[in-house]
């Protein structure tokens, strides 16, 4: 059986909030704040943590604007936060003897 | 919530690992939804050209008053109004920096502004020809649903791209260019655009 070597997955997204949004802003490229929360059903406070944590990585871009009077914050993954996100699924899918790296 | 590496206490390494691919697999289908278009603009213009190419069949053999160019403007004025009222109703925030919704959004532009611009012109130096502007129509139909079929990430829109090119070398091929080619063009309407809305639509709301 493969090992699991905790110390080449990325520790940013390796949480399952962060993996939660990485793997829908993967697939969406952007959502605002109330989006992503109604799809993780996490807390204002908790999903805040997190998207600092992934913004500190560089792995998402937050920006600030208002709709009408309404003020929205709308997610973004990055390239860097791309190719990190492929990089941890390969590595899941190695692990699982998916797709084995070369 | 807990965190994946603290709750892996009870299952192997490997089981874990593929909970966590469930999960994304789950999240990015969730995403792929979100970044999805959801049909109308297609199952408008698939309704709209059909009743027009219909009414129009019905015009060129007697059974309605001639009313060929006036018809055509009539449909591009309610389509273009129409689609830009649903356009408006779509919340900024979806379609910033959505590159699925910006290919969808752009492949069809540019059919409409290459139809617009031989529809004008042609009309204003007086040589408007059916053949071309079907011929035009179909093949730039097909082009569209071959790319959004790719950004979409919805295979089955590439039916509707090799239909549309297959209409498109019937139109080409076919020696006299009859009232019977409009009722091609109608009902290949059905089928080629209204259903891929209607299977957009479906897919948006999650039934799909």
């Amino acid at each position: 059986m493969a090992t699991y070597n905790y110390r080449d997955i990325d520790d940013f997204i390796h949480s399952r909030v962060r993996l939660m949004i990485m793997s829908f802003l993967a697939a969406a490229r952007s959502a605002d704040f109330t989006e992503l929360k109604k799809q993780l059903e996490v807390s204002d406070g908790n999903l805040s943590t997190h998207l600092s944590k992934l913004e500190e990585a560089g792995y998402v871009a937050l920006s600030k604007k208002f709709i009408g009077k309404k003020p929205q914050t709308l997610i973004s993954i990055s390239a860097k936060g791309d190719t990190a996100f492929k990089n941890y699924v390969e590595s899941l899918a190695e692990m699982v003897g998916l797709n084995p790296k070369k | 919530m807990a965190e994946t590496q603290d709750n892996n206490q009870n299952t192997s390494p490997s089981q874990q690992a593929e909970t966590d691919l469930a999960l994304i697999r789950s999240m990015m289908a969730a995403g792929r939804k979100r970044a999805g278009a959801d049909g109308a603009h297609l199952v408008l213009w698939g309704a709209l050209l059909m009743v027009t190419f219909f009414v129009q069949y019905a015009s060129v053999i007697g059974r309605l008053p001639p009313l060929q160019t006036s018809l055509w403007v009539i449909t591009l004025v309610i389509g273009w109004s129409a689609s830009f009222y649903l356009g408006k109703r779509m919340p900024r925030a979806e379609c910033e920096n959505n590159i699925a919704l910006i290919g969808y959004a752009n492949a069809w532009l540019a059919v409409g502004i290459t139809m617009a611009l031989y529809f004008i012109t042609a009309s204003i130096f007086g040589q408007l020809d059916t053949r071309t502007v079907t011929v035009l129509s179909a093949g730039t139909f097909g082009s569209a649903f071959f790319v959004i079929s790719h950004v979409l990430q919805v295979r089955p829109l590439r039916f509707a791209a090799a239909g549309w090119w297959l209409v498109m070398i019937y139109l080409v091929q076919v020696k006299s260019f009859g009232p019977e080619v409009l009722l091609v063009m109608g009902i290949s309407c059905g089928p080629l655009i209204l259903v891929p809305g209607l299977f957009l639509r479906r897919l948006a709301s999650g039934k799909g």
